[in-house]
Order: C-alpha cells, then structure tokens, then sequence
C-alpha cells in the first residue's frame, strides 16, 4: 500500500533559497553527491508491459509538433516521443535527471550547465548531442518557425553555448526562478532528422525519436497508436521501473465528446474522463455500470486548480468601481446553480489560486455569498438609483446595462439564472454570443463587459502574466480583466528571485487576497477531484493516478492485467458483476509521505 | 445547331459566373474574424484549452507580423485573389490550415470517394424506390395503398435526417444497453478494413453503410415520390392519353408508352443535382456518423476557419453546380423535344 523512497535528493529549486544575495557560493551541482535514482515511489512492482490502452483525447489536432500546436493532445503526443532536459519527480516536484543526468547553475544564478547523459540515445541509435539542443533552441527561436508562445520562455536567454558534445551552457538575461523550470521542460529534437526540413512542415511525421514512444499507425482523425520502444535508453533508468507500460497507447479523436461516450459504452474506448455533472450523474447507468464492469471513480489528489469567473473589463465604467464589482459578485446566485443545474459537484471559489490552501492553511478570503441587500446597498453607495419610471438602475443619466459576451451556448442556463437576479436590482444584462475567432478579437481588442472565462493551473504558480499591471494593455494577454495594483506589481516582482517555493507560496497568497478583495472576476466554481470512467481490465497503483495528474496520468502508471481482462469478457459473456471499486479514492489515503 | 450554339453560350457564362462567386466569396472572408492569422494565434497561445499548464501567453507583435507572412496576408487582396486562381490553381495547391501535411486538393480527393460511394447510392436508391412507387401511388390513386404510403413518406419528410440519424444509433448501434446492437456506432469502414478478406469488405462497407443510407433517403423519398405520382397523374388526365384510350389502347399501354415518358421531365431536372449531390455530401449525417466525406470537410473548413479549404470546396461545388445546370437542360432537351432555346 505504502510505497517508500530514500529521499537523498535535495530540492533543486530549494536549495537555491540557501543561496542569499551576498552570501553566494560557488557552482552549485545536481543531483548532489551520493544522491541515487529510485523507482518512482508512485509505479506499482506489479506493473507488467505489454497490452493496449484506448483513451479518448478529444478532437484530432493539427500538429502533433507541440511546438507549432500548443494544445494538451499535442503535448502528450509530442512528450511520449522528445524528452526534456530534466523531468519532475512525481511527488515532490523536484527536478530529476531527463536526457541530463547532472546539472550545475552558476552563482549568479544565471548560468545553467547540463551535461547529457551519455546513454542518451535517438530511436535511430545516433547519440543525442548539444548540437540536438541549440538546434532545438535556434528553430523555436526562429522568427519564420510559427512556435508562438514557446519562444516567449527562451528568449530570456542568450543563444546557447556548446561546451563540447555532451555539455551544453545556457545563460539567462535576469535572475528569475521560473529560468530553470524553462530549460528542465524543453523537448528536444534531433538535428540531423529535421533540420533540413521547413519546420512549419513538420506535423505528423517524426520517425526519429527520443523517448519511450514513437508513432506507430495514424488514421487520420480516427486514432493513433503509439508504439513503446522496448529498446528505449530510458528504460535502463531505475525511475522509469513500472511506468510507461502499455505495448500500444492508443489515442481516439471525435469531434465531439458525445461520440466518444457512445463508443467508450460500446467498449472501444477503455477510459473516458467525464467533465459534466449531468453526465456523471446521469448518464453512467445501465448493466456495464451495474455490474463493475466499467469502473467509475471520483479521484482526489493534487492536480492543480485554476479558476473560472466572469472576467469584468476594469479598463470601463462601471466595472472601474470596486463597489459595484462587489455588488455584481453578491448578485450571483452559485449555491442555486451548483443544486439546480450541477448536482452539488462543484466547490465554489474564493480564490485565484485553489491550490495554496488547504486544511492546515485555510484561505482567508471572503465569500461573495449570494446577498441582494448587500448588493443594493454597494449600488447605491457607488451612486446609481433606481429610476422609478424603468425600474433600472441609473447614474448620470446613464442605466446599468452590462453586455456579457459569451461564446458557448451551454453557458446561457447560468446567465439566464444570473440576469434574473440582475433585472431584479435594476441592471439590464444582455447575453451577446459570438464564436470562437469573434470572441478572441473582442477580448484582443478590449471591446467587452464581461464574459466567462476559464483558466488552467500549472503546478509552479507564476503571477505575472495575469495580474502584472505592465500585461494590463498587451493585446493578446491574460491580463484580460485589465488589472492593476501597486503593491501586486511589487509582489510579483519580489518573487522573481525567490526560489525556495514555500516563500514564493506565501507572496502569492498575499497577491490572491489582493486580487480577491478588488474582485476582477465574479468567481464561479470548480472541481476538486477528476470524474474517471474505465472498462474494469487494468491494473494500477493504489492512488489510481499520480500525486498531481488528471486522468491522463494513466497512460503512465496504468498497466494491462490478463486475468482482469479475461475476467472482464468472462462476465460480460455470462452477465455476472465484477467486485466494485472505491467510488472516492484520495491520493493521501494511499500515500503518506517517503521516508528519509 | 441552334441547340449546340446556346449550350456552347451556357457553358462560355460559366467562366464570369464562377469567377464571380469565388471573388465575392473570397472578398468577403476577409471581413470575417477568425482567418488563419487569428486561427493560429489562437493555435500558439494554447488558447483551445482550458486546462493547459502553459495555456495563453501572449504573442509579440513581431510574430503576429511573421504569422501574416506565413499565410500571404501581407499581400494586397487582388494579389492573392489572383496567386488563389492561378497559381495555386484555384487553391488546390495550397496547403489545408488545419490538416496542414496535405494540399487542398489532396483533401478533397480523399474525401471525395467516401462522400460519392454515399451520395452514388442514395441517388440511385431513391429513384429506384421513388419512380416505381410513384407510379404504384398514381395508379392507385385515393387507394388504401397510397393513403398508407403517403402516410409514411410524410412522416419520413417530417424528421430531420440528422435527429433521424441519432434515434438509429441508439436503436441499432448499442450505444445504449436497452437497445440492439445490429450496426457500428458510425465511420466509413472498420478500423481493420485492410486486413479483411474481399467478402469482408463488402459486408464490412455495407454494414457501415445502412444506417447513414437510411437517412441520405428518407429526406428525398418525399419529394421524389410525389413529383412523380403528381406528374404521372397530371399526364394520365392529357388528352392524348384519353386518346390512345379511345382508339383502343388499355390505360397500362398508355401510361408505359406514352405517359411516362413525358411525367419524367419534372424528375430529370433534378438528375443535375447529382453533380453537387455526390460532392457536397450531407454535412449533418456525416458529422452524426462519424463519415470523413465532404460533408465533415465542408462544416471542418467552416468551423476551423480552413478557408483554403472551403473555398476549394466552394469553386468546386460551383462549377460542378454550373455545369450540373446545363446538364440538366440538356436531359430536359433530350426527353421532350418540344424544347427549343430561341428567343422568341
């Protein structure tokens, strides 16, 4: 059940807190001395490869070259098959050895030196080289090569410098922890395959690789199967015992989630993650379910949380009152919508940043409970009044009239919901749905009220890009609300040079209880577990996914179990139940920590 | 020869005809947001995913100017109406944005079969179910057998293909336990279409294909049915099938030799349509059944913004359009030769 790992590995990220302005060491090496790679402490011994897992991605991309196609398909594709100069372990977020296996960074915290491992071997058995990485780093860079937002990472560093094969030297142009982070998830291509070749060209064929799998049959916008290389250098590594164990992941596209659930029912598709309560709470009956032969699990662990809401345009009236933001806030009903229209799956939100709390540390923040007196009252202290004649709110002659500019039509219950309550105060709420493209270019152009928008998480929280004032006006930001502070600028300038996470955690909360008090957004709700369904025939570890993923996460810790299989198609031959499965399972009921 | 001289006219308006769709057309998705250039700022930005861990970072003006540049929109519109026309042979030779390894007309070629082996058979289907019983309602006219008939073409007409579509796959295709599970939830073939023997494949196509067909028909069946009931009808009540009659000819005769013949004019204008029929496939069933015909490439290139590809597809269906216009003129010519083409 408990798994146990000799923790001999300092946080690399840690480590750099010791290093205190004034008090700078010498050349700082990793992994430290006597420091030993270990199974990763989440991988079951039982794990065995072989067998075909089927996994519903979504719709098909237009690259599988994450580089040109920044979606999370591509991104798993394109990780199968490059790897990066440093992984993350699993559970503590620590850095661990990639197609590097030592690292050194300079003491002024600039410099970044890696060293290749020299096992570190391309599919075609050519050795992987420096070369491979600035070539990599030239082509994102290159200002013809369409890798958009990739090139905004590297291009904090100067071009970098081959050392001799297999050593490599980066150097940053400002101290900034997220540097590091940068370099340790940068996939690496080899030169010799593709440098003749135009880049933007570059989709769907890779046919040297570097990492534990490459691509084995495509049918276009059908499915993909990727083949493990049993001859996989990586596989040597004591970290990589018990992951990346199906023969065969395959990869399903639909163009629509419907689709896709009609074919996992049908058994064509082994494991469908659900994002809708109606789905989940409706929709997942029937024999298969009866039965056990499709399990079904609510998993609690650590992926991270970002947050939705309302975004409100701060840069216009009225929304650059903090009063009637607050007011707007307390005119949304979420406890109603979560009951009536989403089964009370959802947590609501009362922060920006989810994750930094939790039982030990409580978020201080306030609630914006649904409240019409409240709401009135904010009103009529920011100066609008009732006008008696139209019943809507005025001031300076002006009505309170908000145009909510949406772009899915699923959204329309909730703002139905929310527009009654409007009208109720005097605020005139008109729904303005537009596409995709259409959408975009108003939030480019910063033509818009308000409007709903969801945003990821990544497990290192950097608050730079969506609450620095200097992102206020960059057209095509995440600063969409147009926020600015002071005092959050000068946070988030502060934690630039820290490395240590615990005291970069604790800026940020003091950033999200700024951000939270002047309410940019009328925060919605979220979810706090992953919704997993799956045909019964796979073994895993106890924590069924890893300490920070989603479902995808089974690709790599999952295996294919024979006699669960046949056990499976035994009784969906005969109509007998297989023995269920924890409905709820939470990642710290299975793991409680390593030892030192 | 006055025949020939107009159809030579006909075919000589295509050209200003078509070259006055296209432009207009690719005039006016200029206007519309959302072009490639949008298309892959979006694209970078990670913007299409919600959960992205490096999701929407910005994109410097720098690179806006490079992705312009990429996709030839830094050029004056007439330069690229032009290169679209010419050059690239009315954008065949263009790369499609979203599957950018293939050229337009790589795409379409690809799609093409699948939506014609669709469209060839339900064309074919329907008129041969449609004219026989067509002319069983007229000769039963007011029976029992064509107030029944009527009934379920009717009800036929009244369901929307697609929503049709949906209530078979759940029926037939085991999506759903309470139900039967008869045919496959949906795509062209079976995924081991390559490996299964040449019976195999015919019953392999053929299960695939039942429940999409079902739907391709159920629309037409209507329509085609009535015309041709109404127009055997309207041609049986003619004098000069009442004259054949009176000089001893048996209604049968009349109505084989002579009436159908002239009660098939109204079905051959539609035979032109089976140009774009064939092409445009059905966008709604295809995107219901999972079909990679034209139909999905259609609603893809629309909804994806792939203009290359939709206006391939437009200059495409257009001249097929065209011409699938004259076609059926000349089928109308060719039946009744009554018609003439001069000016009067």
């Amino acid at each position: 059940m408990f798994q146990f790992r000799n923790r001999l590995l300092l946080a690399s990220l840690s480590l750099l807190t010791f290093a205190a302005p004034g008090f700078l060491q010498a050349e700082e090496s990793f992994p430290p001395e006597g420091w030993q790679e270990r199974p990763d402490p989440l991988a079951s011994p039982d794990a065995m490869p072989g067998g075909t897992i089927s996994v519903y991605v979504g719709d098909y991309p237009k690259s599988f070259n994450y580089y040109l196609d920044n979606n999370v398909i591509s991104s798993l594709i394109f990780n199968l098959m490059y790897p990066t100069l440093l992984e993350v372990d699993g559970v503590s977020k620590e850095f661990i050895p990639g197609i590097c296996n030592r690292w050194t960074i300079g003491d002024d915290k600039q410099t970044f030196t890696f060293h290749i491992d020299p096992r570190a071997k391309w599919s075609d058995g050519k050795p992987m080289t420096a070369e491979d990485i600035v070539w990599t780093f030239d082509t994102i860079l290159d200002d013809k090569n369409l890798t958009g937002v990739h090139k905004v990472g590297l291009e904090t560093f100067e071009r970098p410098e081959i050392i001799d094969q297999s050593t490599v030297r980066f150097k940053a142009k400002e101290v900034h922890w997220r540097n590091l982070l940068v370099l340790a998830t940068f996939n690496v291509m080899p030169k010799h395959a593709f440098a003749k070749q135009d880049f933007n060209l570059i989709n769907f064929e890779f046919p040297v690789v570097g990492g534990a799998y490459k691509i084995g049959e495509l049918a276009e916008s059908r499915y993909l199967r990727m083949q493990r290389r049993a001859d996989w250098w990586g596989f040597k590594r004591a970290s990589n015992e018990g992951v990346l164990n199906f023969n065969t992941i395959e990869l399903r596209f639909f163009p629509d989630r419907e689709q896709a659930f009609d074919a996992f029912n049908k058994g064509q598709i082994d494991l469908f993650q659900v994002y809708t309560s109606a789905r989940w709470v409706r929709q997942t009956q029937g024999e298969p379910y009866d039965k056990n032969w499709i399990a079904k699990q609510q998993i609690y662990n650590y992926d991270p949380i970002g947050f939705q809401g309302f975004a409100m345009n701060l840069r216009r009236a009225p929304f650059d009152d903090v009063r009637v933001r607050k007011a707007l806030a307390h005119l949304l009903d979420r406890e109603k919508m979560n009951e009536t229209i989403m089964y009370n799956q959802y947590f609501l939100h009362s922060s920006y940043f989810e994750d930094l709390y939790d039982r030990t540390k409580k978020s201080p923040n306030p609630q914006f409970a649904f409240d019409k007196a409240k709401a009135r009252k904010l009103l009529e202290e920011a100066g609008w009044k009732v006008n008696k004649q139209t019943g809507i709110l005025e001031k300076n002659g002006r009505p309170f009239e908000i145009i909510f500019l949406t772009r899915d039509a699923s959204t329309d219950k909730f703002l139905v919901i929310y527009q009654e309550d409007l009208k109720d105060v005097g605020i005139r709420l008109k729904i303005e749905r537009k596409d995709w493209a259409a959408w975009l270019k108003d939030m480019d152009d910063f033509n818009f009220d308000m409007t709903w928008a969801s945003w990821g998480a990544s497990l290192w929280r950097d608050p730079e890009g969506m609450w620095h004032s200097k992102e206020a006006e960059r057209t095509g930001g995440n600063n969409v609300t147009g926020f600015a502070d002071d005092r959050v600028d000068e946070l988030i300038e502060k934690q630039k040079t820290i490395f240590d996470i615990e005291q970069r955690d604790e800026i940020v909360r003091e950033i999200d209880q700024i951000v939270t008090s002047e309410v940019p957004y009328v925060l919605l709700w979220n979810i706090d577990y992953t919704r997993l369904l799956y045909w019964n025939k796979f073994g895993m570890p106890d924590t069924v996914l890893s300490k920070f993923g989603d479902g995808n996460a089974a690709i790599s810790y999952w295996w294919y179990d024979d006699y669960a299989a046949a056990d499976l198609q035994q009784a969906r031959k005969t109509g007998r139940a297989l023995p269920g499965k924890d409905f709820q399972v939470r990642f710290d009921d299975w793991y409680e920590g390593e030892e030192e | 020869m006055e025949r020939l001289a107009y159809f030579i006219r006909r075919l000589l308006l295509v050209i200003p005809t078509f070259i006055g769709i296209t432009l207009s057309t690719f005039i006016l998705i200029q206007f519309v947001p959302g072009g490639p250039v949008e298309q892959a700022i979006i694209q970078m930005r990670g913007l299409q995913n919600v959960q992205g861990a490096n999701a929407s970072q910005a994109i410097s003006e720098r690179q806006r100017e490079a992705i312009k540049a990429h996709f030839g929109f830094d050029k004056p519109i007439h330069v690229r109406y032009w290169n679209w026309l010419v050059h690239d042979k009315m954008g065949m030779e263009v790369r499609s944005y979203k599957y950018s390894n293939k050229t337009v007309w790589e795409l379409i070629s690809e799609r093409f079969p699948i939506s014609l082996t669709f469209g060839l058979t339900g064309f074919i289907l329907s008129y041969l179910v449609c004219i026989p019983l067509g002319i069983a309602k007229a000769l039963r006219n007011g029976g029992v057998f064509d107030l029944w008939s009527s009934v379920i073409v009717f009800v036929g007409y009244a369901i929307p293909p697609f929503a049709f579509g949906m209530l078979l796959k759940l029926f037939f295709s085991g999506s759903s336990t309470h139900f039967l599970d008869w045919f496959p939830l949906g795509g062209f073939r079976s995924d081991n279409w390559a490996t299964l023997s040449l019976w195999g494949k015919i019953t392999d196509q053929l299960h695939h294909m039942v429940l999409p067909l079902l739907c391709y028909l159920i629309g037409n069946f209507a329509v085609l049915t009535l015309l041709m009931k109404n127009s055997l009808l309207d041609q049986i009540g003619q004098d000069y099938i009442r004259t054949v009659i009176a000089k001893g000819g048996t209604l049968r005769r009349a109505i084989w030799l002579h009436a159908l013949r002239n009660a098939m004019i109204p079905i051959a204008t539609g035979i032109g349509s089976i140009f774009t029929l064939m092409f445009a496939g059905a966008v709604l069933i295809e995107r219901v059944f999972n079909i990679p015909g034209m139909g999905w490439l259609s609603l893809d290139a629309m909804v994806s913004r792939d203009y290359m590809v939709f206006m391939g597809i437009l200059a495409l269906t257009s001249l097929l359009g065209l011409l699938g216009r004259i076609f059926s003129d000349f089928c109308y010519a060719l039946i009744d030769p009554r018609i003439t083409f001069e000016k009067n």
